[in-house]
C-alpha cells in the first residue's frame, strides 16, 4: 500500500521535477568554474528555443528551418536599446521579446502556406534577416553589437557566470512547466489534431487559424527570450549567431527527445549541445548529422512528432491514460441549461434548409433543397450513392460553401459561417470515412468534444490555473460518462486508430456527445457494424432523442433508417424526391422507383 | 538609361539560371509530384567539381590533397556533370525512393535534410572557402550603350541551348512523351506500363544535368562557395512558383522574371538588400500568387 502511494505517478513526476533542479541548483558546487558550467549555460538556452519548437512542430506540425530569426530579432532589440540608448535591461529585454513577437505576428500570415511552403517560408525568413543583420549600419553590420551591459534586475547585476547559470535555469524550469501544461491542455489536444486533419479539428469547434498562430507565437516568445538572455551572457550579438544552420540544430533538439514529454526535449538538447560543444571534431561533421537526422525523422514522421506516438505502446504515453482520471461528481451547469433549453424549443425547427445548392464544376451534387429538422426528432436522409448526402452535410457543417441557398440554425443564418463557427452554434458530426487521428486514445477522442464549453485564456492555459483544472475534470467526467454510454468502457486507452471502423464510429459518437451538440449530423453510424451493434445504435439514437438532442442520419441501412427516424427525406441525384414519415416513404412510387428500383 | 539596360540584360542572364534550376524543380515535380529542396546542392556540387578539376581548389580543402590531374576545361566539364549525375542518383535510390514510399510530402521534407547532408559533404571535401572564379573566356558585347561580359553571352547561350534540347526531348523522343504522360496522369501512365520509378530517375538525371551545367556556367558570376546551392535553392522555386510549379517552359519565364526584380533592386535600390528582398519577394509570391504569372490569382 505504501509503496503505491508513494509511487503515484503524480508523486514520481514531482520527484523528477524536485530531484533534477535539485542536482542543476548544486552542480556548480562541485563543478566550480569548469567548462561544464558554460556548457550549461548554453544547453539551458537552447533548450528554452528547442520547447517552443515542440509545440510548434512536435504538436501543431508545422516545420520551421528558421526559429533563429526570432533568436536574432529579440538578441539584437535587447543590444540595441541597452548598448546605444542605455534602456536598463530588463525593459530592453522585454522590448526584445515583444519585438521578436512583433515579427512574428507580422509574418504569421505564412502559417496560412500548408507543409513544406511553410518551411521554405521560413528559411527564407531566416535569409532575410540574416542579410539586413549583415547589411543595416543600425545592426553594426558583420561586426555586430559589441559590449553589451550584462543583465540586471534593479540592484543585482548578473555579472558571473553563475548569475546565468541560475538564471537560465530558472528560466528552462518555468518554460519547462509552461510548455507542459501547454501540450498536456485541450488547447495541445487540439493542436494534435489539427495536425493531422483540419476538418476533424473544426466540426468540434477549433478555429485553426488561431490554434496555429497561437502556437507559433509561443515558440516565438521561448525563441525571444532566449535569444535576449543569450545576447546579455555573451556580451555580444553577431549576425553569424542567427544563421539557418542553428535553426535546424534547435529543431533537431525538440525532434531527438520532445516526443511527448518536455524532459525529452530537455534531454535532446543536452544530448546535442554537449556533443557539438565538447567534441570539436564533431563541428566538422555537424552538417552531416544535422542533415542525416532530419531526413529520417521527416520521411517516417513528416507530420510532426507526434506520429511517433503511434509506434509507442500506450503505457509509454502520458496524457493518454486514465490513470490522472478523478472523476468529479458535479453536474455540469452548462449542460443542463442547454438541454432545457431543448425542451422549451420543441417545436420550433431547430434547422432551415432553404434552397440549397452545390455545383462541382457542372456537376449538381445537390439541387434546390428545402426541409427542416424540428427538436426532438430524428430525421434520416436516404438515398443512392452519389445523391449527395454527404455533401449536404460538408454545407451544412461548413467544410464547403453552398453555390446557393440558405441554412438556417435557432434563427441564425449560418450559410457563411467557417466549419468551427457552425460547430460553437451547437452542431456536432461525425464522419462516414474515418479521419486519421493517428496518436489519439479513445478517451481523448471523446474528450476533445468539451472544446465547445472550454472557457479559459491562453494565460490560463500556461500556467494550468485552478478554472482550467476544474474544467478539464468536468470534461473528464463528460467524456468518460459517454464513453460508456456509447458502450467503448474499458477501451478508453486504446489508439482510435488501431480500433475497428464499428468501434471508431461509436468514439466519434461519444466525441460528438462530449460536444453535448443541439443537433447532430451522423453520418453511415452503423457502416462496418454488426447485427447487435447496430440495435445497440438504435437503442443509443432514442436515448439521444429523450435527452433532446435532434439527430440528422444519414444512412444506408434502411431498416435502421425505418426503425428509428421519425421523418425521412429521400434524394436522388441531389434532389429530393420525398419527404415523410417511414410508412408514408414506403409506399412512395417516386421512392420505390429510384432507390428500391422497382 | 544606360543602367537600365545593362541591369536588364544583367537580370535576363542570371534569371535564366533561376529559370534553369526552377525546370530541374519541375521535372521531378512533374515525375513524382514532390519538391526537390536539395537542387540547388547539384548545382554547387558541378560548380566546385569543375573548380577542382581546374586547379583552382584552396589548399585547405581535401580534395585538393589527391594528386588530381588538371584537365582542360571542356574535359573538366564533362566529367563534372557526370559526377553531379551519379550523386543525384545516388540520392535518389538511397533517400527519395525510400521516401516516396511514404508520401510525395515526406520526400519534399526530407530534401530539407539533404541540403544540409550535401552541405556537410562538400565543406569536408571543398573546405569552408569562398571562391571568385575567372570567366571561361575573354570578350565584351555591346548593344544599345551597355556592355555584356563573356560569361553573360555564355548563360544566355547555354539557357538557351538546354530548352531547346529540352523541348526537343519532351515533345520529339518517345521517352519524352512517357514524361509528360506521367506528369498528365501518373495512374493512367502505370497502367500504359510506363515505370514510375524509371520515370522519377529519369528526372533527376535532368534535373541534375541542368542543375550541374547551370552552376558551372554561373560560378564566374558569383562567390562560390560550399553553402552557395541554398540561396539558389529558394530563387529558383521562387521562380518555379511564379512559372507555376509543374509547368516546365514557364520555369524560364518565372526565372527571368526574378531574375530582372532582382537586377532592378539591385540596381535602383541597394545590392546590400538584394537576396533579402528576393527573399522576402519568394514569401509573398508564395501568400498572394501561389499558382504563378499564368494560374488563376489565389
Amino acid at each position: 500500500m505504501f509503496y503505491r502511494k508513494l509511487f503515484n505517478r503524480n508523486k514520481a513526476k514531482s520527484y523528477i521535477w524536485i530531484g533534477f533542479f535539485a542536482i542543476i541548483a548544486i552542480f556548480p558546487l562541485f563543478a566550480g568554474e569548469t567548462r561544464y558550467v558554460p556548457l550549461l549555460v548554453t544547453i539551458g538556452l537552447n533548450t528554452i528555443i528547442a520547447l517552443g519548437l515542440v509545440v510548434l512542430f512536435g504538436y501543431s506540425g508545422q516545420l520551421s528551418l528558421g526559429h533563429a530569426t526570432f533568436v536574432g530579432v529579440s538578441a539584437y532589440i535587447t543590444a540595441y536599446l541597452s548598448t546605444a540608448l542605455h534602456v536598463p535591461t530588463i525593459l530592453s529585454l522585454l522590448a526584445g521579446v515583444s519585438g521578436a513577437l512583433l515579427v512574428g505576428l507580422i509574418v504569421s500570415p505564412i502559417l496560412r502556406l500548408k507543409r513544406f511552403y511553410f518551411t521554405i517560408s521560413t528559411i527564407a525568413l531566416n535569409l532575410v534577416f540574416f542579410s539586413l543583420w549583415k547589411g543595416l549600419p543600425l545592426t553594426g553590420r558583420s561586426m555586430g553589437i559589441n559590449g553589451v551591459p550584462p543583465f540586471s534586475l534593479g540592484i543585482i547585476t548578473f555579472n558571473n557566470i553563475l548569475d546565468y547559470y541560475y538564471l537560465a535555469w530558472a528560466l528552462v524550469a518555468l518554460s519547462m512547466w509552461i510548455t507542459g501544461n501547454v501540450i498536456n491542455s485541450q488547447f495541445g489536444r487540439g493542436l494534435r489534431v489539427l495536425s493531422q486533419d483540419d476538418a476533424s479539428a473544426q466540426v468540434v469547434g477549433i478555429n485553426v487559424t488561431y490554434s496555429k498562430i497561437k502556437a507559433f507565437l509561443f515558440s516565438v516568445a521561448l525563441a525571444g527570450l532566449s535569444g535576449a538572455v543569450g545576447a546579455h551572457y555573451l556580451r555580444l550579438v553577431v549576425p553569424d549567431m542567427f544563421t539557418f544552420s542553428y535553426s535546424i540544430g534547435y529543431i533537431i533538439m525538440a525532434i531527438i527527445g520532445g516526443v511527448q514529454s518536455v524532459w525529452g526535449v530537455l534531454l535532446g538538447s543536452m544530448l546535442l549541445t554537449y556533443i557539438t560543444e565538447a567534441f570539436q571534431v564533431f563541428v566538422r561533421f555537424r552538417d552531416i548529422f544535422y542533415g542525416l537526422a532530419l531526413i529520417i525523422v521527416l520521411i517516417y514522421v513528416p507530420s510532426g512528432l507526434i506520429g511517433i506516438l503511434q509506434f509507442l505502446p500506450a503505457r509509454f504515453r502520458l496524457a493518454t491514460s486514465t490513470a490522472d482520471f478523478n472523476p468529479v461528481k458535479e453536474k455540469n451547469p452548462m449542460q443542463k441549461e442547454s438541454i432545457s433549453l431543448k425542451q422549451q424549443n420543441n417545436v420550433e425547427p431547430v434547422l432551415e434548409v432553404e434552397g440549397l445548392s452545390k455545383n462541382f464544376g457542372g456537376v449538381q451534387a445537390v439541387s434546390d433543397l428545402n426541409f427542416s429538422v424540428r427538436c426532438g426528432q430524428i430525421k434520416g436522409i436516404l438515398g443512392p450513392n452519389g445523391a449527395g448526402k454527404t455533401t449536404i452535410f460538408n454545407l451544412i457543417s461548413g467544410l464547403m460553401t453552398p453555390s446557393r441557398g440558405k441554412i438556417v440554425f435557432k434563427g441564425q443564418d449560418i450559410t457563411r459561417y467557417p466549419p468551427h463557427a457552425v460547430a460553437r452554434q451547437g452542431i456536432a458530426r461525425t464522419f462516414q470515412v474515418i479521419r486519421p487521428l493517428a496518436d489519439l486514445s479513445v478517451f481523448e477522442n471523446a474528450l476533445l468534444g468539451w472544446e465547445r464549453w472550454f472557457k479559459v485564456g491562453f494565460h490560463d492555459i500556461m500556467i494550468n490555473s485552478p478554472k482550467i483544472r476544474r474544467q478539464e475534470a468536468e470534461a473528464r467526467r463528460c467524456a468518460s460518462e459517454n464513453i460508456e454510454l456509447v458502450g467503448l468502457k474499458g477501451t478508453e486507452a486504446k489508439m482510435f486508430a488501431k480500433l475497428p471502423v464499428g468501434q471508431q464510429k461509436l468514439n466519434q459518437i461519444a466525441r460528438a456527445l462530449t460536444f453535448d451538440p443541439d443537433l447532430l449530423l451522423l453520418d453511415e453510424p452503423a457502416g462496418g457494424l454488426n447485427d447487435t451493434e447496430i440495435k445497440n445504435l438504435a437503442e443509443l439514437l432514442r436515448t439521444l432523442v429523450k435527452r433532446g438532442v435532434c439527430i440528422l442520419l444519414v444512412e444506408h441501412n434502411v431498416n435502421l433508417v425505418m426503425s428509428i427516424c421519425d421523418e425521412i427525406l429521400v434524394l436522388d441525384f441531389g434532389e429530393k424526391i420525398a419527404e415523410g414519415t417511414p410508412k408514408e416513404i414506403r409506399s412512395n412510387p417516386k421512392v420505390k422507383a429510384a432507390y428500391l428500383g422497382e | 538609361m544606360e543602367l537600365l539596360i545593362q541591369l536588364i540584360l544583367g537580370g535576363i542572364s542570371t534569371g535564366s539560371i533561376y529559370g534553369l534550376i526552377a525546370i530541374g524543380y519541375n521535372v521531378v515535380y512533374n515525375s513524382s509530384r514532390m519538391v526537390n529542396f536539395s537542387q540547388g546542392e547539384f548545382f554547387t556540387f558541378g560548380a566546385m567539381l569543375v573548380l577542382t578539376f581546374t586547379g583552382g581548389l584552396a589548399s585547405s580543402a581535401a580534395l585538393a590533397h589527391l594528386p588530381l590531374p588538371i584537365l582542360p576545361l571542356v574535359i573538366a566539364i564533362l566529367i563534372s556533370v557526370m559526377a553531379t549525375v551519379l550523386l543525384a542518383l545516388a540520392a535518389e535510390r538511397l533517400v527519395f525512393r525510400r521516401a516516396l514510399k511514404f508520401s510525395p510530402f515526406a520526400a519534399s521534407n526530407a530534401s530539407f535534410g539533404m541540403i544540409f547532408l550535401l552541405q556537410g559533404v562538400y565543406q569536408l571535401i571543398f573546405g569552408r572557402d569562398y571562391y571568385f572564379t575567372s570567366s571561361f573566356m575573354k570578350f565584351q558585347v555591346q548593344f544599345m550603350g551597355a556592355t555584356l561580359a563573356s560569361q553573360a553571352v555564355l548563360v544566355l547561350l547555354t539557357a538557351i541551348g538546354i530548352v531547346l534540347i529540352l523541348w526537343a526531348y519532351f515533345f520529339r523522343t518517345s521517352q519524352g512523351l512517357a514524361m509528360r504522360a506521367g506528369a498528365e496522369n501518373p495512374d493512367a501512365a502505370r497502367i500504359l506500363g510506363i515505370s514510375t520509378t524509371n520515370l522519377v530517375r529519369l528526372s533527376f538525371i535532368i534535373a541534375s544535368v541542368i542543375g550541374a551545367l547551370a552552376g558551372i556556367v554561373i560560378a564566374p558570376m558569383v562567390i562560390l562557395g560550399y553553402d552557395s546551392g541554398l540561396a539558389m535553392t529558394l530563387k529558383a522555386f521562387a521562380a518555379a512558383i511564379l512559372g507555376g510549379l509543374g509547368n516546365v517552359f514557364g520555369a524560364m519565364v518565372g526565372g527571368i522574371v526574378l531574375g530582372l526584380m532582382e537586377a532592378l533592386a539591385g540596381g535602383y535600390i541597394s545590392t546590400l538588400y538584394k537576396d533579402a528582398i528576393v527573399f522576402s519577394l519568394l514569401i509573398l509570391i508564395l501568400l498572394y500568387r501561389p499558382t504563378g504569372i499564368f494560374g488563376k490569382s489565389a
